[in-house]
């Protein structure tokens, strides 16, 4: 008979503990590092900069990526995965949030150590900047304050020096 | 998006073309985090009065990276090249200069430039790894127009120097190449544009204790010369 799943505790920011398998909180490289470093444990492991709304989403996705292979540690293959803005369907809907609790996804996913949920954050939020002009892009979010006609012009002349390269 | 550290805004840029980095730029609070990527790559070829502004802007001089100037004799490079901290590589054209001081060390200049040295004109700076240097002739190294123990001391951090001639003043080239294989750097790149005799190609490279040594072998000596960041200037129509 196959053992049930080893659970791991886990207390996020507004003291909310959630019980999880352990390969699912081992999607996070951080978490796997604090199970490596303090062994087993009945004692939860805080998690103090993600609140609890924010995890439930996290788990979600970890929970439905927990037979991926590990991301590699390899800089090319690391490299390779970013270069495509690409997002895959279910990653799509399941990033289909607002934009506060997008931005406190991929902060969560940068303090966790997760690299696809962050890269799939990351991206999502480059797919929205894409094709924009400034005008869109303050639209977007919500930004006020701007440059002076004046600084503008320079900017732009300045750009124009620039190359792609 | 304003919430988020550098690191990650950064990440979400390096997603995105050239064209939208720009539009970026012209967004107050995400302007500099843009102009990191975007204005890492100049190249400053006419010195009118636009030039010279282009390289004196704070917003260049805090994320230029990689900068070619073609330095023409009536220009003054600004001091703002020793407060570009991200400035890793260098292209400097002096070629106008040199000719002039060639002529007039003929007697054939109307403006001369006196007693002054090529190196002169090198602007220092404690960041640039990698400098490139287009001259006029060889005869710029042969005859000290470019000091080399003063061209050191202005880049305290430089690796690897890349000089290209137009022309070469003898037919030997040897005098050159052993003047350069004293100094204390990584890879030397010695180029001839001269004729189409594309294997005028040397490369000097430093060994673990007997400093710069020079690679026989034509494939190492392009495979090096090929990794330098100006190399595209470095080769010609002619091969590599």
């Amino acid at each position: 008979m196959a053992q049930p799943p080893t659970k791991v505790i886990l207390l996020t920011s507004d003291n909310e503990e959630f019980q999880v398998d352990k390969d699912i909180a081992e999607r996070s490289v951080l978490i796997k590092n604090m199970l490596e470093d303090i062994g087993e444990s009945e004692h939860p492991i805080p998690l103090p900069n993600v609140t609890s709304n924010v995890f439930k989403k996290v788990l979600e996705y970890c929970d439905h990526h927990r037979n991926d292979p590990l991301p590699s540690t390899d800089d090319n293959s690391d490299e390779q995965r970013k270069r495509t803005t690409d997002i895959n369907e279910w990653d799509q809907k399941f990033i289909q949030v607002d934009q506060e609790m997008l931005f406190e996804i991929i902060l969560a996913a940068n303090y966790l150590d997760i690299k696809p949920l962050l890269d799939v954050g990351c991206k999502t939020v480059a797919n929205m900047i894409k094709g924009k002009t400034p005008e869109e892009i303050r639209k977007l979010f919500n930004i006020q304050n701007d440059f002076t006609p004046e600084e503008e012009a320079q900017i732009r002349k300045e750009n124009e020096w620039a190359e792609d390269r | 998006m304003l919430n988020l550290p550098f690191e990650l805004v950064d990440e979400i840029f390096s997603q995105l073309s050239f064209k939208d980095r720009q539009s970026l730029t012209l967004v107050k609070e995400l302007s500099s985090a843009s102009s990191c990527r975007v204005l890492q790559t100049i190249t400053v070829t006419d010195f009118d009065k636009e030039g010279i502004t282009i390289l004196n802007s704070p917003r260049v001089v805090n994320h230029i990276r990689n900068l070619t100037v073609n330095c023409e004799y009536s220009l003054k490079l600004p001091k703002q090249f020793a407060k570009m901290k991200q400035l890793q590589t260098l292209q400097l054209d002096l070629r106008f200069i040199s000719q002039q001081m060639e002529l007039f060390s003929r007697g054939g200049s109307r403006k001369p430039f006196g007693d002054l040295s090529l190196t002169t004109f090198l602007p220092a700076s404690n960041t640039v790894t990698e400098l490139t240097l287009r001259l006029h002739s060889t005869s710029d190294i042969e005859h000290n127009r470019i000091v080399l123990d003063e061209l050191i001391l202005r880049y305290p951090s430089l690796e690897t120097l890349a000089v290209v001639f137009d022309r070469m003043s003898s037919a030997d080239i040897e005098p050159v190449v052993s003047k350069l294989t004293s100094l204390p750097l990584s890879v030397v790149v010695v180029k001839c544009q001269t004729g189409n005799c594309f294997d005028r190609l040397d490369v000097l490279c430093a060994d673990r204790s007997n400093g710069l040594k020079r690679v026989a072998d034509r494939k190492e000596r392009v495979r090096i010369a090929s990794s330098l960041y100006h190399f595209e200037q470095i080769a010609n129509k002619f091969g590599y």
